[in-house]
């Protein structure tokens, strides 16, 4: 269930023109189906949680005019903004589908009046800020829509809900996904291709000035086609520098992330991410802090811990947080191993590449000691931090639990992160908020039950991140 | 006499000295291990032979295992169990730079010691290579390449507990090396077999080659007569004997004849009236090693003389079976003076010039005297003894001795009878 945003340059034949004012903007849809499909479906339909339409083209017409008049109402904008939509048939299997896929029908830089030259904007936010529209032949956002969504074999049984009340149950919120949608297409994207590194045409994105890797303490715009590429992978290190994004991050994010907080040796100190354990404990505050120590039992250098700990281990992580490998046996059995030799709590090292760090799944009632995964990648840096230890100490201080400092979705700075996987994901990676974010966010790659149709704080960051590039 | 006796060696203790000499010759070698990363850029080598290797070699001291013996708490050098990966076997090498100076004496001394309440052993031998600036250690775990002198091991049989917890001096002073300085390394080895079971954490820290200094000389003694004749040959000087030692000597007015390099000399004496010096400067090895001098009176001919006595031993009895020092009994008178040859005997030495016995006769046929004389003089009037038949007397003497080199005297009997003469020495001029 992945909403997809792209950069449409094609443009459509207008077939319908369906305007509506609504608050400070106003957003058009322009229905851009053939006769008897999509908008033009001639079926039948009762009407569903405040969507007044008897036929499914028409309810489908009144959401989308819901979620455009929702933004409408949010963004000020002397310009109309229209939206060429469709309803096509999109990628999907009985158990995944591509809802719909929305972005910016133009980009345009160095119009008159433009704040930062050289930079792409989406064509709406250039028209609002220019005063006029800058092409009258393109939209400023084309949108297409899995107009097969729930039949069999296209996530089968799974449909679009077409009320406008959120009542979604176990179907997914068309409102919820239009809005989404239609933020990709206002400009809640970069025009830069995060798997190659470049830049349209060789200019940077507005968007761009304000994704800060924290790692090189560049901005897209500052570093180089492979440094973004590079960029694009450092999961939960890129993070939005923005200030209205910043300033809301803490009356819409939770506090207290799960983390691996190294405070020693400097050249490891850091916050590693955790995938949480379905087992044991639940990470808490102030967690555990002890000095990590590696379980090593198998050559040529990894801990499996599958068995009662040697004599050496069991010395190394009495009283300590234990690095131990995934591989072999069950998550709570190395768990529990590690606790057997007193160990108060557990780091468990993926095997495989990829970030973020999934989580542990398994039972066993009996740990009672907290325990997390972290990635290879994040494994291989803390043991090669702890190659000079002895068989007791390492010198590694750290504290596996909630960090209250850092809320669920930012950094310590409060600046919110980016969806950046291991390995890359076109089309989510980058132009989305990191899946970690909670209370959940429109604007994260997957579409949660829980959303709202608010776009604003103290719910969602949406509108703050668009005020960031220029909106308001 | 004994009046005599002591102011000659009141004059001999005076005319002699000794000389001491004692300074450092070699490079020292003081690392602190600030930087081990900085250590390639000195000159040392690490070589990790470890099988299989390991994740690290030697590297900065970790804080949190154990702080430093001396500088900040991370300046030690430290080698631990990932050397090798688990369960391989622990051979990680950290050679000094090539040491030029490298002998006997050359003090290594430096701090060990691994972490509290190790549970695991380690072991860390220390060894030598004197093949100029090699650093070769063989490429396998077991190998040791040019470094085939282990000087010492820290707890060579990896005993549980037995490596030191605490900074430890070590020491080892260098011995077995041939003479002068030869270049080589010294290798500091974390030699721990199966990492599975053994090995933990080793530092090394506060290492110190010391400069090589030369050993305190002894003080030392010329013995040299105080007095000689001119021109007399045969004189000798000589020092202590010190193992290993080379002696160069030094005289003026005079020759050396014999024994230069050695602890003692033979010398010809030069002309009267001008001071004989005589100077010794020991060398061992690469040390000076102190020396002594003497001043010597050349006196003229006959009158540089001094005494020095002698246990008393008889050095002839006619009464002996026949031989040079023994029978016949002296022949009456008439026959030509017998000479005895005695230099060699009861001591006397081959350049003495007289000599102080206690003549006795016995078996006297016939009154007369008897005179002892210079074996290449002539009789003098003079008598030593004289003798009636039938009696037994004795009396003491002073008699000089052939100065041809043949070292005798003569015996002149002036009565008519034989008789047996017996001569017992107490001490010689020269």
């Amino acid at each position: 269930m992945r909403v997809r945003a792209g950069v449409a340059l094609l443009v459509f034949a207008n077939a319908c023109l369906s305007p509506s004012a609504f608050g400070a903007a106003t957003i058009t849809i322009q229905n851009n189906d053939a006769a008897g499909v999509g908008f033009n479906d001639p079926t039948v339909v009762a009407p569903v949680g405040g969507n007044t339409g008897t036929t499914l083209g028409l309810q489908r017409l009144i959401a989308f005019q819901a979620a455009a008049d929702k933004w409408g109402g949010t963004l000020t904008s002397s310009v109309t903004i229209v939206i060429k939509a469709d309803w096509p048939a999109l990628t999907c299997n009985s158990t995944s589908a591509v809802l719909g896929s929305a972005g910016a029908a133009l980009a345009i830089r160095d119009f008159f009046g433009v704040p930062v030259a050289g930079h792409w904007y989406a064509k709406a936010l250039a028209n609002k800020i220019f005063g006029a529209d800058l092409d009258g032949t393109f939209p400023d956002i084309n949108a297409h829509f899995n107009v097969n969504l729930g039949q069999p074999g296209c996530l089968t049984g799974t449909f679009f809900y077409l009320g406008l009340d959120d009542n979604h149950g176990s179907n997914i919120d068309l409102v919820t996904v239009l809005e989404h949608e239609f933020a990709h297409g206002l400009g809640f994207q970069t025009f830069t291709n995060g798997s190659t590194g470049n830049q349209l045409a060789s200019f940077p994105s507005i968007w761009d000035d304000s994704l800060l890797d924290t790692t090189t303490g560049k901005t897209w715009t500052q570093m180089t086609g492979p440094e973004r590429v590079t960029s694009a992978l450092n999961t939960r290190k890129l993070v939005w520098s923005g200030s209205s994004v910043t300033a809301a991050v803490p009356t819409v994010l939770q506090a207290g992330t799960p983390a691996l907080t190294v405070t020693a040796p400097a050249g490891a100190a850091g916050s590693y991410s955790i995938g949480t354990a379905a087992f044991g404990p639940a990470l808490s505050s102030p967690g555990v802090t002890s000095e990590v120590m590696p379980v090593v039992d198998t050559a040529p250098n990894s801990g499996l811990a599958c068995a009662a700990l040697s004599a050496l281990n069991a010395a190394a992580v009495n009283g300590k947080i234990a690095l131990v490998d995934r591989g072999t046996c069950t998550f709570p059995e190395k768990v529990k191993a590690a606790q057997n030799a007193s160990a108060v709590g557990v780091v468990v090292v993926d095997n495989v590449a990829g970030s973020p760090p999934a989580g542990m799944g398994g039972t066993d009632a009996t740990i009672t000691i907290p325990s997390g995964r972290i990635t290879l990648a994040d494994g291989n840096a803390l043991k090669a931090a702890l190659v000079t230890r002895s068989r007791l100490h390492s010198g590694m201080s750290a504290n596996l639990g909630i960090n209250l400092g850092v809320r669920l979705g930012a950094d310590a700075f409060n600046r919110a992160l980016l969806y950046t996987p291991n390995p890359f994901q076109s089309g989510s990676s980058v132009s989305h908020w990191d899946t970690i974010a909670f209370p959940n966010q429109l604007m994260e790659p997957a579409i949660n039950g829980d959303l709202t149709h608010e776009v604003t704080p103290p719910d969602d960051l949406t509108f703050p991140l668009l005020k960031d590039i220029g909106w308001n | 006499m004994r009046q005599l006796v002591s102011r000659l060696l009141l004059a001999s203790a005076a005319a002699v000295g000794f000389v001491v000499t004692n300074f450092a010759n070699a490079q020292p070698l003081v690392e602190s291990f600030d930087s081990v990363a900085g250590l390639g850029a000195a000159g040392w080598v690490m070589t990790n032979n470890s099988s299989p290797g390991g994740s690290t070699g030697w590297f900065q001291g970790n804080t949190a295992v154990f702080t430093s013996q001396g500088g900040a708490g991370s300046s030690y050098g430290a080698s631990n169990l990932n050397a090798a990966t688990f369960g391989g076997n622990i051979s990680d090498w950290l050679i000094s730079p090539a040491l030029t100076n490298l002998e006997n004496g050359v003090v290594l001394t430096f701090y060990t010691r691994t972490e509290t309440a190790a549970p695991a052993a380690d072991r860390l031998e220390v060894r030598l290579s004197t093949n100029g600036p090699s650093s070769n250690v063989g490429a396998t775990d077991v190998s040791v390449g040019d470094f085939t002198t282990l000087l010492l091991a820290v707890n060579p049989s990896l005993t549980a507990g037995g490596y030191p917890s605490a900074w430890t001096p070590f020491s080892v002073t260098l011995s077995g090396l041939p003479p002068g300085p030869s270049t080589g390394r010294i290798a500091f080895r974390h030699f721990v077999p199966d990492s599975s079971t053994a090995g933990d954490t080793i530092g090394l820290d506060t290492l110190n080659v010391s400069a090589f200094t030369c050993p305190p000389p002894p003080p030392l003694v010329m013995n040299a007569p105080s007095i000689v004749g001119a021109g007399s040959p045969n004189r000798v000087a000589s020092v202590a004997l010190v193992g290993g030692a080379v002696y160069a000597w030094t005289i003026t007015n005079g020759t050396i004849t014999s024994g230069q390099g050695t602890n003692q000399i033979t010398f010809t004496a030069g002309t009267a009236g001008t001071t004989l010096m005589l100077n010794v400067s020991l060398t061992l090895g690469t040390c000076p090693y102190g020396g002594a001098f003497a001043n010597v009176t050349v006196a003229p001919v006959g009158s540089a003389v001094q005494f020095y006595p002698l246990t008393p031993c008889r050095i002839l009895d006619t009464r002996n079976a026949a031989g040079p020092l023994g029978a016949p009994p002296l022949a009456a008178a008439g026959s030509p003076d017998r000479a005895f040859a005695i230099l060699g005997v009861c001591g006397i030495p081959p350049d003495a010039q007289a000599v102080s016995v206690n003549v006795t006769i016995t078996s006297v046929q016939a009154t007369g005297t008897l005179l002892l004389y210079r074996g290449d003089g002539s009789p003098t009037t003079a008598s030593t003894i004289s003798f009636r038949p039938g009696v037994t007397r004795a009396n003491n003497a002073q008699t000089q001795l052939a100065v041809d080199g043949s070292g005798t005297f003569r015996v002149q009997n002036s009565s008519a009878g034989t008789l047996d003469i017996i001569v017992d020495v107490n001490g010689y001029y020269r």
